[in-house]
């Protein structure tokens, strides 16, 4: 039994996923476009959503994550949920979280703490939040 | 390096990770209390009356690892923006999920025959977490 978090962009999935390509050395599985849904389930998509996300798979260092862009509304919100990274090193701990930040916003700097020798959390550009550590072993 | 999701259930941590044991055969690995925070100094850091709820805890469902906290214990938690997709090996483990994890909740799509997978559904359980339950194709 596997468990992956799957992330609405709203309309802004490819655009995501080039970014995390960048910042974190994100690799694509899969990127399937609503225009490559079975005819069907064409029928069911609006006009204009033709070239969006239906579904994507990336993968990031371990894990695999999803992503959609969803009902395109247009704007993404995420709440109740973040999204953990853990670095081998302070540097590349340090790396990541300087480009995930890139556009978005710090809300606690890399510090160390009882845990992690470096833990800080940021919002990236699209209102994902993260949390990126070197846990202590 | 690997990503894991945190969630934050302001509060009902601990009957969110009750639910999950009986639902998805979740295993606690580890749960620390506000109390329990070595950097706790006079507790003035923590959320008023804060002290035995969840500060952090990470449960495994299958080979997945799951963080999660009762942040700032308000009492509302809100999941907004992702879902947890869950795969799992047959039919018949798919229906025993999917009820288990509906249950006082809402089953936004009942589990059909998809063009990629055998069974998928979608679900919002009590405590308002998304979830995508589907059979490995």
């Amino acid at each position: 039994m596997n468990i992956q978090p799957y992330l609405s962009f709203e309309g802004r999935a490819q655009e995501a996923i080039d970014f995390y390509k960048g910042a974190v050395g994100a690799s694509e599985n899969v990127v399937m476009l609503f225009k490559d849904a079975p005819p069907d389930v064409q029928a069911q998509i609006s006009p204009g959503m033709g070239d969006k996300v239906m579904h994507a798979c990336i993968k990031i260092g371990d894990s695999d994550v999803f992503l959609s862009d969803g009902q395109c509304g247009g704007k993404a919100s995420f709440s109740g949920v973040t999204l953990t990274i853990n670095a081998s090193s302070d540097g590349e701990a340090d790396k990541l979280f300087a480009a995930l930040g890139k556009g978005g916003q710090v809300t606690m700097p890399m510090a160390e703490t009882f845990f992690a020798t470096r833990f800080g959390m940021v919002d990236d550009k699209f209102g994902v939040h993260w949390m990126v550590l070197n846990p202590k072993k | 390096m690997r990503i894991q999701p945190y969630l934050f259930f302001d509060g009902r941590c601990e009957e969110a990770l009750d639910f999950y044991k009986a639902a998805a055969g979740a295993k606690v690995e580890m749960l620390m209390r506000y109390k329990e925070n070595p950097d706790r100094g006079d507790g003035s850091m923590e959320p008023p009356g804060a002290a035995d709820k969840v500060m952090h805890a990470a449960f495994k469902i299958g080979d997945t690892m799951i963080l999660a906290s009762d942040g700032h214990c308000a009492g509302k938690p809100k999941f907004d923006g992702f879902s947890l997709a869950i795969s799992v090996k047959g039919e018949a483990e798919a229906d025993k999920t999917y009820t288990a994890l509906a249950k006082g909740g809402e089953a936004s799509m009942p589990l059909t025959k998809t063009f990629f997978s055998p069974k998928f559904g979608m679900l919002r359980d009590k405590f308002g977490v998304n979830w995508m339950v589907m059979v490995e194709a």
